[in-house]
């Protein structure tokens, strides 16, 4: 016995001899920093780079005197991605189709080269904006502002929509907080196979209509979404609402809203707010989504798998000649990089 | 050398540079084997050089010259929403000696102790305080920790100690000063002349601990240990300053940052115990530590930039960063209850099998994170196993005790679900679990 715990001894201290010789590398980089961490992927945003945009990042369509603006985006097969904005193409304003095969890179040729909705509608005026598209069963619907409030075109291949022949709101109607004004920037979405949401802004604020059929709306009342108080970027105004109905890692039901905020002097930011409820106001988040010098505003919002893309519309570029309007590319998490775009 | 650089690439080095940590190594998961095995119940029973940490006390009760030397390497598998939050390592040697002697007639004692990380001395990383970040078990462990106890045993049935423990920690400076090239015109970057300054310090932060134990009984041991508080201040002054070369412009910038952060804080703890030895064989120990994480500080920098530059109208700047608005942790105290439980098995009359399981439970200390914040954590239940032998005067060389001890520790934390209260919460939403697996062998020399 004796003998044997001699030799278990002597491979013992060999054992403790080679104990420190296991710390004899170094040190490695902290390894956390391409830790995957929650992310609602909902912002804050940045704007995209080159050459995760070919040329003009962060711009994706960029013209003078088309003046391509207000954004909406249909998702169509695969990676490809229909972006609808009001536009000036070759002296025809109207509702315009623009598409990107990698959902981002858009061929500045609409598709249709016509615009897919002109002003034909004595409501209507004689320019639409703000076009907010909507894809409902088999149809396609296009809610946008005219001069006397807003309509709902319907398509059944998002290339040919049909003018509504009366707005489904206008000043008639309005709640007390409007005061008189016409709705704007109208925005459409579905909570249910019949419950239909329709964002707009007016008088400074956001309000909410719904629907069971899309052809009859009610406002909801008092307004989801309201400038803030203080030395905020939203202090003067909200408006240029886009809704994302989504849902939290843990399964919960959000509807989340982008808007533009407007501060005192005129700037411009997008914000995010969001509600768990299926009514009711919005609840901030008072960091902006988006911000920069050359106002950003009338948001689209585009979930990918893995990201986000925030489309805005705002100034071409800091020139004095580049005050007409443009759209560009935000992404979140801004810590992603995307491949380079597909020319 | 002439290099690029950017206000971008000064911040993100600053913003390395300046950054929290919490707690230490020890605190985490133990010191030595056997204590770890034994769950950490050890204030009334340790005795060999992890007595510094665990009870200084106890240092008096050695029965002999003792020196210990070993390995413990810890591994994380923490997740939020399933992905793998890739939270580093913690690996290094451990050790120590105790030396008795005696002042006049009463036995004394002297002991040291070290964790000594083998990849890092001090970690120091910052983080916005929304970013999901595992607070406790980041830069918590990655720290220098040593440890020195006196002791003195003035009655039989009673012993005293204290010590101070040492943690290692870094601090600097940076500075940038020269002209930095704007690309164009036949020119790159590199065509810049700049001067670099770096001042960066390992300093230390100390803090008190005392313990006593007594001994009513020749089976029954009771102590009391105080471990103090201790933090790190960390203030970063750094500047940028000098000329942007546009060729036809030359725009003189200063960018300058100022961060304050509490860049460790080690929470002062309280902890009673007792160890009964039921048999020759059998020893039975218990602990319940108070945590005073109340008093925790949050790590988040408190930073200011600004950026002094006249450019044309045409050019765009960022705006200046406002000031980090940093929010109160909310950390609440929490009692840790210890079990241990360690079993001789004799195999020869010089030559025994010890056989121990523990048990810990911490409750986490950090609040629901439904605000803005976002300091990950679950409860943790820890168990532990270890095993080894002991080699009683194997020869003449070493009149005494031989040990080997090694251990396994596993901690599970469960789900904890995070439900943010505002939707439009950035993050969202989050699960956060996962388990930590600690492994490790000490060897250790005890002279009679």
């Amino acid at each position: 016995m004796k003998r044997r715990i001699r030799r278990f001894s002597r491979g013992f201290w060999l054992l403790a001899a080679l104990l420190p010789c296991g710390c004899a590398t170094l040190a490695s980089e902290a390894g956390d920093d391409d830790a995957v961490r929650p992310n609602n992927l909902a912002g804050p945003f940045r704007y995209l780079v080159r050459p995760e945009l070919a040329s003009n990042a962060p711009y994706t369509l960029r013209r003078r005197s088309v003046d391509h603006r207000d954004a909406t985006l249909l998702p169509l097969d695969g990676e490809r991605v229909a972006l609808y904005a009001a536009a000036s193409v070759g002296g025809v304003s109207g509702i315009y189709r623009f598409i990107a095969e990698d959902g981002r890179s858009f061929v500045e040729q609409p598709d249709p080269q016509d615009p897919v909705l002109a002003a034909r509608e004595a409501w209507e005026g004689a320019t639409l904006e703000a076009p907010s598209v909507l894809r409902v069963g088999a149809e396609v619907w296009l809610a946008y502002a005219g001069t006397d409030g807003i309509g709902i075109a319907r398509s059944s291949d998002g290339v040919t929509f049909t003018n509504a022949t009366t707005p489904v709101l206008s000043t008639q109607g309005g709640s007390a907080w409007e005061a008189g004004a016409t709705p704007q920037g109208p925005a459409l979405t579905m909570l249910g196979a019949s419950d239909f949401r329709l964002f707009y802004g007016a008088g400074g604020s956001i309000g909410e209509a719904t629907s069971s059929d899309g052809l009859d709306w009610t406002r909801t009342g008092a307004p989801v979404l309201e400038p803030s108080a203080g030395e905020t970027f939203d202090a003067a105004g909200v408006s240029d609402p886009e809704p994302w109905l989504a849902k939290t890692a843990e399964g919960r039901q959000v509807l989340r809203l982008y808007y533009a905020g407007r501060d005192a002097a005129g700037v411009t930011g997008i914000g995010l707010a969001a509600r768990y409820a299926d009514s009711g106001a919005m609840q901030k988040n008072p960091q902006p989504a988006l911000s920069g010098p050359r106002l950003p505003r009338a948001p689209a919002v585009l979930p990918r798998d893995g990201y986000t893309l925030l489309f805005v519309t705002q100034r071409a570029g800091s020139a004095d000649d580049e005050a007409f309007p443009a759209l560009a590319v935000g992404i979140a998490p801004a810590t992603l990089r995307l491949p380079a775009a597909t020319p | 050398m002439p290099r690029p650089c950017g206000i971008g690439v000064l911040t993100w080095v600053l913003l390395c540079i300046a950054a929290p940590a919490a707690a230490n190594p020890v605190d985490s998961y133990g010191l030595g084997s056997r204590s770890t095995a034994l769950g950490g119940a050890m204030s009334a029973s340790a005795r060999d050089f992890s007595a510094c940490y665990y009870n200084p006390s106890g240092l008096a009760l050695a029965r002999g010259t003792d020196l210990s030397v070993g390995y413990t390497h810890v591994s994380h598998s923490l997740s939020m929403n399933g992905h793998d939050s890739q939270v580093d390592p913690v690996r290094g040697i451990v050790g120590g000696i105790v030396a008795p002697g005696s002042v006049g007639t009463l036995p004394f004692a002297f002991g040291i102790a070290t964790h000594l990380n083998d990849e890092r001395l001090s970690r120091a990383r910052s983080a916005r305080q929304d970013q999901p970040r595992w607070l406790l078990y980041d830069n918590r462990p990655q720290l220098l920790y040593l440890s020195a106890g006196v002791a003195l045993r003035p009655l039989p049935w009673l012993s005293v100690g204290g010590g101070v423990t040492w943690l290692a920690a870094t601090q600097g400076r940076f500075g940038i000063r020269g002209t930095a090239v704007l690309p164009g015109g036949g020119r790159t970057e590199y065509d810049s002349q700049l001067e670099h300054e770096v001042d960066a310090d390992l300093t230390s932060v100390r803090y008190p601990q005392f313990g006593v134990t007594l001994r009513p009984t020749r089976e029954l041991d009771l102590a009391v240990v105080y471990r103090g508080q201790a933090k790190i201040a960390l203030n970063i002054d750094a500047e940028l300053a000098g000329n942007v070369d546009a060729t036809l412009l030359q725009v003189p910038a200063r960018y300058t940052l100022t961060s304050q952060t509490t860049n460790a804080f080690i929470p002062q703890q309280l902890v009673l115990g007792g160890a009964y030895q039921l048999s020759k064989e059998l020893r039975l120990s218990a602990d319940v530590t108070w945590v005073n994480w109340a008093a925790y500080e949050s790590p988040v920098s408190r930073s200011q930039t600004v950026l002094d530059v006249e450019v044309p109208a045409s050019f765009e700047l960022p705006e200046n960063p406002k000031p980090t608005e940093v929010e109160d942790p909310n950390f609440s105290d929490r009692l840790v209850p210890r079990l241990g439980v360690e079993y001789f098995l004799s195999v020869a009359r010089d030559f025994s099998i010890p056989l121990r399981v523990g048990y810990v439970y911490e409750h986490s200390p950090v609040p629901p994170q439904t605000g803005r914040t976002n300091f990950v954590d679950a409860n943790r239940h820890v168990f532990s196993a270890g095993s080894g032998f002991v080699l009683s005067d194997p020869g003449e060389v070493l009149p005494g005790d031989l040990r080997f001890d090694m251990h396994l520790q596993w901690s599970l934390l469960p789900a904890r679900v995070t439900l943010k209260e505002n939707p439009a919460d950035y993050v969202g939403d989050y699960r956060a679990d996962g388990s930590i697996l600690n492994v490790g062998a000490t060897l250790g020399v005890g002279f009679r």
